[in-house]
C-alpha cells in the first residue's frame, strides 16, 4: 500500500520531498490525484510502511501537513485524524 | 556486389546519412559500413531495419564495427497498430516543464511523467533530446516512470549526439539511442506533445 501526503502549499510539498530525501526515505512528489481533489497541486507519495517516519520528520521540521491518504492509484482514503 | 563505406572517425549522424544515400541508389545490392563506436552501429542497425534490410553488426574487438546490410529482410520497423496520426509522441527537450524557477520546473516535469504513466492512451514514442536526456540517464524518478511505460510498449529514444555532448553515454538507464534522422521522421509522422 502507498501513502499520499498533501500540503497547504507547493513550497511546503517541495520542502517535504527534500526532508524525506535527506533522510534517505524513498518518496517523490506527484500531481494531486483527481480522486482526492479536482484542484491542482503536488503531493508526496511514499510506501505506507515509511509514511510514519516521514510524517514524524515533517513534524520535527515544522512542515505543516494538509492530509494523509492511504491506498493506491485511483483509490485513496483519507487517514482518520489527518 | 556490396559497396563498402569507411565511416570511421565521422560523427553522428554522418555514417547514417552516407548509408542512407548508398542504399537509395538504384540497383543497390547491399552495403557494408565501418564505424568506430557502438552508437553509430546501433543507429545503422535501426536504419537498415526500418528500410527492410537484413542487418548484421560485427564487432572487431578493438572498438570498431562492421555493419552489413543485405536485401531481403522483413523490416523490423514497428508497424503502428493504428495509423500514426491517431497516436502521439511526447518530446522531452529539457529536464524542466515550462519556463520559470528551474527547481519547480523539474518537479513539474517529474509530475508530468508520473501522470503520463497513468493515462489510458500512452504515447507510441518518447523522444529525449538536449537536456531531456538527463531524464533517461540521471533522474531516478523519471527513469522509473519511463521504464514503466517502456514495459507497456512505449519506445523511449534518446538522442545519441546529446548523450555524447553531456557525457552521459555510459549512463543511459532506459530506452535506446537514436539519431536526428529518426527524430525528424517521427516528429513529422505523429502528433507531437511537448510538455
Amino acid at each position: 500500500m502507498q501513502t499520499l501526503i498533501s500540503f497547504h502549499s507547493t513550497h511546503a510539498a517541495m520542502e517535504a520531498e527534500l526532508v524525506g530525501e535527506e533522510a534517505g526515505i524513498p518518496c517523490r512528489l506527484v500531481p494531486l490525484p483527481p480522486a482526492i481533489d479536482a484542484g491542482c497541486g503536488l503531493v508526496l507519495l511514499c510506501d505506507s510502511d515509511v509514511s510514519g517516519s516521514i510524517i514524524g520528520l515533517l513534524a520535527a521540521r515544522h512542515v505543516p501537513l494538509d492530509g494523509v491518504y492511504d491506498g493506491r492509484s485511483g483509490a485513496w482514503h483519507r487517514r482518520t485524524g489527518s | 556486389m556490396s559497396e563498402l563505406i569507411d565511416a570511421r572517425g565521422l560523427s553522428c549522424p554522418t555514417p547514417v546519412l552516407m548509408a542512407k544515400k548508398a542504399l537509395a541508389q538504384e540497383g543497390a545490392q547491399g552495403l557494408q559500413v565501418l564505424v568506430d563506436n557502438e552508437a553509430a552501429a546501433e543507429n545503422l542497425r535501426a536504419l537498415g531495419a526500418s528500410l527492410g534490410y537484413e542487418v548484421q553488426v560485427a564487432a572487431d574487438g578493438s572498438g570498431g564495427y562492421t555493419v552489413s546490410f543485405a536485401p531481403g529482410g522483413q523490416g523490423t520497423a514497428p508497424a503502428p497498430a493504428r495509423p500514426a496520426r491517431e497516436q502521439y509522441i511526447v518530446v522531452l527537450a529539457g529536464d524542466e516543464m515550462g519556463q520559470g524557477d528551474p527547481a519547480f520546473g523539474r518537479k513539474l516535469l517529474e509530475g508530468y511523467l508520473y501522470a503520463l504513466t497513468e493515462q489510458d492512451e500512452l504515447p507510441a514514442y518518447i523522444l529525449c533530446y538536449n537536456k531531456g536526456v538527463y531524464l533517461t540517464c540521471v533522474n531516478e524518478k523519471s527513469k522509473t516512470d519511463l521504464a514503466k511505460m517502456e514495459a507497456k510498449g512505449v519506445q523511449v529514444l534518446s538522442c545519441g549526439l546529446c548523450l555524447d555532448y553531456y557525457g552521459l553515454k555510459e549512463q543511459l538507464g532506459v530506452g535506446q539511442v537514436t539519431n536526428m534522422y529518426r527524430i525528424c521522421e517521427l516528429m513529422r509522422s505523429y502528433p507531437v506533445v511537448r510538455p
